[in-house]
């Protein structure tokens, strides 16, 4: 398999199915982990670097539990192809030697010696944290059956940062919440998130920005509760988002749906005629389109499409279509040129 | 609101403070504030609270971090880290954290050494307890009666 084949096929995450796709895009857990006797890596020499990634490479590459899977190195790829993985979420630092296993379908990857020795993640598609945690704590033992983690008994498994201190577990979703932004109910919301143990941004814009109406949810304590307690607690919080998110769509159609439904059209007539959008512009307009399908008032297209599309927008990505570097003008005017060859086949 | 720093006096002044991917808000009295040269108008140096005339020497001998690095960064660099520095982070722990003893699971070989039946024992204590506490004292003796076989074994 070869970094192409990654990257020609949209991850499976992005399919747009799983429970309330209309509102929730995906579902991430994550787990830090460090081996016993290691340094961390933001203090390890290079040769020890070396040792971990060689120990816990062999073990993931070998194991049954891992089957087609690739190895991405930033020793091996270009700077645009670092680039590309990192707008795919494979890659996220930004100094060293980066490597991250991932699987064909993007669904797992295990990135080491970022700021530990070894981060796993599993996405999935739509509200579904129980599959994930299902999925993730296999892999876990698989590599635990082979390798020692740091480990104490008071703080449980040992990481660089201490929020990461305990279980070592982050569960996030991404959210679309355009009901609760556009009712102005997002703000109140969002303190109360903050109030319960949860941290919420904005997915796109700069900071303290929101484009799009994207939020993503995470849990911040990961020491003194057990991982199910974790899980529970952020599916409840979820789920209650998900109600009020509801609440607020239902009142929009019901005080302004005429002006909500030609604002929806409207944003997908500029989608398919634009010859210049830029990733804020198709962030907006999507996140229109993008409720439109959920309320049932477009079905020109579907989420599948338009997550595949919020991806391969992404600057990089526009750039690898030319296989140059453009300037942002450029950029522009292919992205538009290739979201108007997507939608016109719909 | 006890202040953070001295955990005696009430605290007047209240900071948000950023940690990886989390924020704390750190309660401070004017005294204390006034003793770390802390104006009302700027941020609170996290290392303010972290480090004290005793602790700022410390040194992780494997790693070669130093407690006023840590402070500083909020990043250990290794296990060993936590031997050295474990007193002196555990408030700043309970702050950001629901606790300072981990609940969740641990890895194979931490189970082998009995880790699960030394928990079990925590657990059933906390139960022989409370039921004594109720006065169900039948309950208790069953308790008492698993707590003598678990210790044993271990
Ligand atoms: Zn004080
Ligand atoms: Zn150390």
């Amino acid at each position: 398999m070869k970094f192409n084949d990654i990257i020609d096929n949209p991850p499976l995450w992005l399919e747009g199915d799983g429970p309330f796709n209309e509102i929730v895009l995906s579902s991430i857990i994550r787990l830090v982990r460090n081996l016993d006797g290691y340094i961390f890596p933001t203090r390890a020499k290079e040769e020890q670097l070396e040792i971990i990634s060689e120990l816990v490479k062999d073990v993931v590459l070998n194991s049954p539990h891992f089957k087609d899977v690739f190895l991405i190195s930033t020793v091996e790829l270009s700077k645009s192809d670092i680039d590309i993985a990192k707008e795919r979420h494979l890659l996220k630092g930004s100094s060293g030697i980066m490597e991250c296993i991932v699987t064909r379908d993007e669904k797992v990857s295990i990135n080491l010696n970022e700021e530990d020795h070894i981060r796993i993640e599993c996405r999935a598609s739509g509200f579904d944290l129980e599959t994930l945690y299902s999925v993730i704590f296999d892999i876990d033992d698989a590599i635990s059956s082979k390798l020692v983690y740091a480990f104490r008994e008071d703080y449980g498994y040992l990481t660089s940062c201490p929020t990461n201190l305990g279980t070592g577990m982050r569960l996030s979703c991404i959210l679309h919440l355009p009901g609760l932004v556009l009712t102005k109910k997002i703000n109140k919301l969002l303190k109360d998130i903050s109030s319960h143990g949860f941290s919420v941004k904005g997915l796109y814009g700069k900071e303290g920005e929101v484009e799009g109406s994207f939020f993503q949810i995470k849990n911040l304590k990961t020491l003194g509760l057990s991982e199910e307690d974790i899980v529970r607690r952020t599916n409840s919080e979820v789920r209650a988002i998900i109600d009020l998110e509801k609440k607020a769509r239902d009142k929009l159609m019901e005080e302004v749906g005429k002006s909500l439904e030609d604002k929806i059209w409207r944003a997908y007539g500029i989608l398919k005629n634009a010859r210049m959008l830029s990733q804020k512009e198709f962030v907006n307009l999507s996140s229109a389109v993008r409720l439109g399908i959920g309320l049932g008032l477009i079905d020109n297209i579907d989420l599948k499409t338009l997550n595949h599309l919020l991806l391969y927008t992404g600057p990089a990505h526009i750039q690898r279509l030319k296989g140059s570097i453009m300037d942002k003008d450029t950029r522009c005017i292919e992205r538009a040129n290739y979201v108007r060859r997507v939608l016109r086949y719909r | 609101m006890l202040c953070d720093v001295c955990h005696i006096k009430e605290a007047t002044l209240n900071y948000t403070v950023v940690v990886g991917e989390t924020s704390t808000t750190i309660h401070i009295c004017e005294e204390c504030a006034k003793k770390k040269g802390i104006l009302p108008a700027s941020g609170f140096p996290l290392s303010g609270l972290l480090l004290n005339a005793q602790n700022r020497n410390l040194v992780c001998k494997r790693c070669g971090l130093t407690y006023q690095e840590f402070a500083d960064k909020l990043k250990f660099g290794c296990s060993g880290c936590y031997e050295v520095f474990g007193n002196e982070i555990k408030p700043f722990i309970k702050k950001i954290q629901e606790g300072t003893i981990h609940k969740g699971r641990f890895p194979s070989d931490a189970d082998t050494k009995g880790l699960r039946k030394k928990r079990r024992i925590i657990e059933l204590k906390k139960a022989l307890k409370k039921a004594i506490d109720k006065e169900a004292y039948e309950r208790a003796s069953e308790i008492r009666d698993k707590l003598v076989k678990l210790e044993n074994e271990v």
